[in-house]
This record gives structure tokens, C-alpha cells and sequence, in this order.
């Protein structure tokens, strides 16, 4: 086992630091939004499209996709099941063609996100280990059809989110804490321990450099979803599994090596309005604004990077995907619908029948090649 | 062939539903006076059968563990499964003060794939600590061995009768650990009551109020409502059902069935779509379909409400054997399949259309996020 997880790493290698950072890439010729969608109990789609309005490619999946990884410098993506999911599957977004599926190890499941190392050549997926609950990060290798090398630990229970930080050198993962099974969908096994952290993970070894963990007081608070600022500070988007009633904090930030998370306040009626949920998480291609998705609150909160304060909201019915776009973000409604946001303008529809009537699930990212 | 009478029904609902309506938008006295109606018609009456219920268990098991015998342990499990009916008439609700202090799964941690319940039970059975069996101590212990389903267990287990009347240290561990969840089980009902009911601020009095957190306004709380009713059919279709049944009959899982032990997983089934039937029809009056009918005006969703309803509810008294059996029986297995289609096709009217007529649309990021 040692040996794989050498192996896996290995590959991953730091030799290519990466030519551009995922904030800040040029559009050189396409930039295109891809996102999940999903059509009724049984209908599943990664569509592709311009923000323009123009679709590119629709594709189905199948089963129900969740997060979404580019691969550095190509036009490669790859769409990881919904947890407890089953396959990844390979899009060359250039094409709008399917080009690869991966399916789960065995007694393993996809937990719905995946990041590449910063040469591309590694894939990591956040996964878990069925009968035990263990949290893993599943290695695979993307120039062998994503063949599985070997896995590590994520550092606590339900890894979900991943991102790259630190010039490709450390893997931040977003432990969610919440124990469960594919045989009890939707259900917490762990109330009563729950322990949620944020794990920094040596990319060149996978090692464990730290997790940072909620408070007691806190414990409740799930870390799930991750977006990176330009000076790689790591903001956290979070869902309370404890009672209605409760009133806690949701937005995070969080500096390599600070003892505990930094809150970031909302205006008190927002807070409650949404609802202990918050669904995902991006920054803008300035890196300086932060957007978190609220789709129980139906609504995106907004906040400036440099000092943590929030500067805003778009009303968007059951909004959960957001991308940074070439200027602000693009918003994606669950009932159809989407919406470019930016601080000076707001949401302004994106015109085009599919993006319309689309429903569109949980995350949605930038690709420009 | 398997019939779904009501799917075509629903199909047209999908594609005409959202036009029919030229009411008004509902007022926040038509989402109070629905509110009042499930919380003093439906709510506060199932919570105070649920503190009756397991009040007289309690005393069974109090009885039971001083002079064990065949009758006192009958008596004991006659009134287990009181309660359990009991709490199955009201476990859809998930707000309010049941889920605070983990109440809820400390009633029942189901559903427990990994047998949480049954591996911590093992262990202090094993290790006999007094603190356990000490109404004080007893909470400090782990959720998943507090509540019926650890009940269930030490009542309906291989040997359990056997280990029970013993008369033994360890009978009588068993029976005083037995008492300690019976014991806790009635006080958590009663502290439900109280809090529903009584003191500065029932919890009734501010879903009636519904002008302060945590609900700001009537629909907020009617949002709760509605979707404890969408917990009790889809806890039927998603984890009651189809877990156990698999995907064909030599897939069926019958230990997924909630209360398999006591084979009590069909009745509590039943109980589950009567309690949303309920609610959906109100106890007497005004419930959602009053509001439906005369505050959105869409008569032929009622209709195909009631209609679902009555079908789901035919064909789980059609099912004939336990549950455990029924799944992988020949001729009953294709009811059990049936059952859960029509649970599954309820839910989606429900989240759907039930829904756009409360006017508190769902999506399914907000309704089924991760």
C-alpha cells in the first residue's frame, strides 16, 4: 500500500508549477461554463455553454453528476458523480465528447468533487470508504484514462471539496464530518461526534500537515465546500447539521498555518434566511471576491476577500452553482435560469432557451482554452 | 403488470399545473390558520398520545424488571409496540423541540446501516456499567442505544425472552438497561408535550405567532409543516421500502427493514402514510387540502392528492405477510414494489406541485443538496 501511495505521488510531481493561476487565466479563446444538470428522477447532463448564452454540448450522464474538475492548460474535464457516486467521466469540453469514464474502487464511493495536481497528470477524488466511513482521497492518473494509483487519508470523516493551493504543493480538503451510507441516504449517522475539520495535505506525499478542527461549540458545522482567494487564502462554505434554532456562522476563512477559522459576518436576517445551508463556493478572476451559493435561502451572499465584509446578495430561486466568470460570476437557478453577477450591475439573466429552462444542480466551473 | 392509476394524472399536472391559478397570492392569515389547524389538530395530540404511550411502558418495564415473568415480559412487549405506533404517527416531524438536544435520534437512530445500535448495545451489555442503567448516566451514553430500536433488541432478539427472565446479573442488566430506555423514552415525550405546550414560550404559540425567529412570517413555518409531511412519505419510498426490497428478489435486504425484530416494519409503514395522509387531508378540517382547494383554487390537484393517497394506502393493506418475507415472497413481493413506486410518485407530486400551490416552491438543490 505504502508502495502505491509512493507511486501516486510520485507522478504527481512539482516540476510544473502552474503557468496560470486558476484565478487569474486569459482568455485566450473560449471561456465556457460547464455545469451539472439534472431533468426529473432520471435524466442527468453536463452541459457546456458561452456566456453568450450559446450551448456548446449537452451530455448525459450517468447517474447524478456533482463537481466538476478542469484540467490545467487543456480542455479537459472531468465530472464526478454525486456521493454516493459511481464514475467519473472524462469530457474534452473542446469537442463536446465524452473521452474517458472511471468507475469507483471497490467498496469506495465518489463523494462528488476532484481536483487535478498543478502539472494535470494527477487526479485526486474525494472518496469514502463504505463499510468503515473512513475519508479518502482516491489518487488516479490522468494521462492513463484515470486508472486508480492508489489512495491516502483525507483527514477525517466525508472529505468533499478539494482545491490546490501554494503553487500546486498542498491539497486543502474540506472534511465534512458527517458520517454516512449509502444504505441511509440523506441521513447523519454521527450527530452525536461529529467532527468537522479543513485538512492540508502535502501534494508531493499526501501526508497530513494539519487539520484545522470546528470548536466544540461548533461541532456541528460541516466544512464542505472550498473556494481559493488569490493569496491563497482558503474560504469555507459551510452546512449545520444541529437544531433549526441555532444561529452560527456559515462563511470562513482560513490562512495556512492560523489556529482556527475566521467568521465572516452577515446582516442577521440573511444569516437566518439561509437556512444553515450553503451549497458552494467561488472566487471571482480578480481573486478578490468571494461568492457563496444559498440555495435554501434562495440567494448568493458576496464578500470582499481583502477584509472579510459583505458587500452583497443576489435573490437567485434555488441557486447553487456559481463560477467565476471573465468579470464577476455566473449563478445557476435549480428551477432554470442562468445569471451573470457582478458587484456594480447585479444579476442579469443570461438569455438562451436551454440555459432557461435548465435545471441546474449543484456546481458549475470555468474552463478557458 | 403493475398499475400507477394516478400517474397519468400526474403528468398532466406537470405539464398544466402551473397554469391554472388566478387567485390571489395567499394571505398570512390563510398560512396561520393552516398552521394552527396541524399543530393543535395533528402535532400537540400525536406528541401527547407518544408521552401516554410510553409513560405506560415505562410502568410495564418497571413492573416487568421487579418480579420478571412470561406475563409481565408479554405485557412489556404489547406496550413496546404502543409506543412504537405511537411514535411512528409522529416521527415525520423534525422541527421544533424535538430536534433540539438530538432528541429525534435519540427516540429512534434508524436508519443505522452500520448497526451502531446493536455493536454499542453489545458492549455495555458486556461491560454491565451500573452508570448505564442510572437514569443520570443513561444519557451520557451514545444516542444510537437510547431509543426504541435498542429497545427493540433487548425485547425481540434471538434469546431474548430466554435472557430476560433469567433472573440472573445478567437478566437483570438487561432489564435494568430495558427500563433506563423505557425510562428515557417517556421523558423525552413528556419534555416534547411540555415544550409544544407550556411555559413563556410554547413552541404552538410561535409558529402562531410566526413574527420572530425561527419563523419570521406564517409561510416559513408552514414550510416545516410541509415538509414533515414530505419526511413521512419519503422515509416510506426511499429508506422503508426500497432499501430492503433491492433491486430484485434475490437482492432484498430484509435487515434494512426498520423494526424487522418485532416485525412491526409493514405497520409502521402503514402508520406513516396514515400520519401524511392526515396531514394532508387535516385531522377533521383544514388541513393542506383545504388550503389547496380553496386558497389556491386547484381543485384537481387536491383530487389527485387524495386519490394517491387512498392508493398508497390500498395497497399497503393489501401486503399480507411481514414485510421481511413479503419482499422476497413471490406473489406479495410485486404489492411491496408497487407500494414504493407509489410512495416515490407521491413525493414527487408532493415536492412538485404541493409545493407551487403552498407558494413555498422547493427546488431540488435546496430539497436534496449535498
Amino acid at each position: 500500500m505504502l508502495n502505491r501511495r509512493q507511486f501516486a505521488f510520485g507522478l504527481a510531481g512539482l516540476a510544473a508549477s502552474p503557468a496560470l493561476p486558476a484565478w487569474g487565466a486569459r482568455i485566450e479563446g473560449v471561456e465556457l461554463i460547464l455545469s451539472t444538470a439534472t431533468h426529473g428522477a432520471n435524466r442527468f447532463a453536463v452541459a457546456g455553454f458561452e456566456l453568450s448564452g450559446h450551448v456548446r454540448f449537452v451530455l448525459a450522464l450517468p447517474g447524478r453528476g456533482h463537481g466538476l474538475a478542469v484540467r490545467p492548460g487543456t480542455a479537459e474535464a472531468v465530472v464526478v458523480s454525486r456521493r454516493p457516486g459511481a464514475y467519473l467521466m472524462i469530457v474534452d469540453a473542446g469537442s463536446g465528447r465524452v473521452v474517458g469514464m472511471a468507475a469507483s474502487a471497490e467498496g469506495r464511493h465518489f463523494n462528488g468533487h476532484g481536483v487535478h495536481s498543478a502539472d494535470g497528470r494527477t487526479f485526486y477524488a474525494s472518496e469514502t470508504e463504505i463499510e468503515s466511513g473512513v475519508g479518502l482521497l482516491g489518487v488516479y492518473d490522468a494521462d492513463a484514462g484515470y486508472s486508480r494509483l492508489g489512495e491516502v487519508s483525507s483527514g477525517g470523516l466525508d472529505p468533499h471539496d478539494i482545491r490546490l493551493i501554494d503553487g500546486g504543493r498542498t491539497l486543502v480538503v474540506a472534511n465534512g464530518g458527517v458520517m454516512t451510507h449509502p444504505d441511509a441516504p440523506k441521513t447523519v449517522l454521527n450527530l452525536d461526534s461529529m467532527d468537522p475539520t479543513l485538512a492540508y495535505l502535502d501534494a508531493t506525499n499526501g501526508k497530513i500537515r494539519t487539520a484545522v478542527h470546528q470548536a466544540p461549540a461548533q461541532r456541528w458545522l460541516g466544512v464542505r465546500h472550498l473556494a481559493v482567494g488569490a493569496d491563497d487564502r482558503v474560504a469555507i462554505a459551510m452546512q449545520y447539521a444541529g437544531p433549526a434554532a441555532d444561529t452560527v456562522p456559515l462563511v470562513a476563512l482560513h490562512r495556512t498555518g492560523a489556529p482556527a477559522f475566521r467568521f465572516l459576518d452577515l446582516p442577521a436576517q440573511t444569516l437566518s434566511a439561509i437556512r444553515h445551508y450553503c451549497g458552494g463556493a467561488a472566487v471571482d478572476a480578480s481573486g478578490t471576491v468571494l461568492g457563496v451559493s444559498c440555495p435554501k435561502g434562495n440567494m448568493f451572499v458576496f464578500f470582499a476577500l481583502e477584509d472579510g465584509r459583505y458587500i452583497g446578495k443576489a435573490d437567485v430561486a434555488d441557486g447553487c452553482g456559481i463560477a467565476p466568470a471573465s468579470n464577476g460570476f455566473v449563478l445557476a437557478s435549480g428551477v432554470g435560469g442562468v445569471f451573470s453577477w457582478h458587484p456594480g450591475t447585479g444579476a442579469r439573466p443570461i438569455v438562451g432557451r436551454f440555459l432557461e429552462s435548465g435545471r441546474w444542480d449543484n456546481h458549475a466551473v470555468r474552463m478557458t482554452f | 403488470m403493475q398499475r400507477f392509476p394516478f400517474a397519468g394524472a400526474l403528468a398532466l399536472v406537470l405539464i398544466f399545473g402551473s397554469a391554472g391559478s388566478l387567485r390571489a397570492e395567499p394571505t398570512p392569515d390563510d398560512y396561520r390558520k393552516l398552521n394552527m389547524a396541524l399543530i393543535e389538530r395533528h402535532v400537540v395530540p400525536r406528541y401527547k398520545a407518544l408521552a401516554t404511550a410510553t409513560a405506560a411502558m415505562s410502568g410495564n418495564a418497571e413492573a416487568f424488571c421487579k418480579a420478571p415473568d412470561a406475563a409481565g415480559l408479554a405485557s412489556f412487549k404489547a406496550a413496546f409496540l404502543k409506543s412504537v405506533d405511537a411514535w411512528q404517527a409522529i416521527q415525520h416531524v423534525r422541527f421544533g423541540p424535538v430536534d433540539l438536544f438530538m432528541r429525534s435520534m435519540r427516540m429512534a437512530f434508524w436508519p443505522d446501516p452500520r448497526d451502531t445500535a446493536g455493536r454499542q448495545l453489545e458492549q455495555v451489555l458486556a461491560k454491565r456499567d451500573k452508570t448505564a442503567i442510572d437514569p443520570k448516566g443513561f444519557a451520557d451514553h451514545s444516542v444510537a442505544v437510547q431509543g426504541f430500536p435498542a429497545l427493540e433488541r433487548l425485547l425481540y432478539d434471538d434469546g431474548a425472552d430466554k435472557a430476560l427472565l433469567a433472573r440472573d446479573d445478567s437478566g437483570a442488566f438487561r432489564c435494568g438497561f430495558a427500563r433506563a430506555v423505557g425510562q428515557n423514552l417517556k421523558t423525552v415525550a413528556a419534555d416534547l408535550v411540555r415544550e409544544w405546550t407550556e411555559g413563556g414560550k410554547p413552541f404552538a404559540k410561535l409558529i402562531a405567532d410566526g413574527n420572530a425567529d425561527p419563523y419570521r412570517t406564517p409561510k416559513e413555518a408552514t414550510l416545516e409543516l410541509f415538509k414533515s409531511l414530505h419526511t413521512a412519505v419519503e422515509l416510506v419510498a426511499d429508506h422503508k421500502l426500497k432499501k430492503p426490497l433491492g433491486p430484485v428478489a434475490k437482492r432484498a435486504r430484509p435487515k434494512l427493514a426498520e423494526s424487522w425484530r418485532s416485525k412491526h416494519s409493514l405497520a409502521n409503514v402503514r402508520a406513516n402514510l396514515a400520519a401524511a395522509e392526515a396531514m394532508y387531508l387535516g385531522e377533521g378540517e383544514d388541513g393542506f387540502s383545504a388550503f389547496v382547494k380553496n386558497v389556491a383554487g386547484k381543485k384537481e390537484l387536491d383530487d389527485l392528492l387524495r386519490r394517491a393517497f387512498a392508493q398508497a394506502r390500498e395497497t399497503a393493506a393489501s401486503i399480507e405477510v411481514p414485510l421481511s418475507e413479503a419482499i422476497i415472497v413471490q406473489g406479495e413481493r410485486p404489492k411491496v414494489e408497487q407500494l414504493q413506486a407509489e410512495a416515490a410518485a407521491l413525493k414527487a407530486i408532493l415536492a412538485k406541485d404541493l409545493t407551487a400551490a403552498l407558494g413555498i416552491p422547493l427546488g431540488f438543490n435546496a430539497l436534496d443538496g449535498d
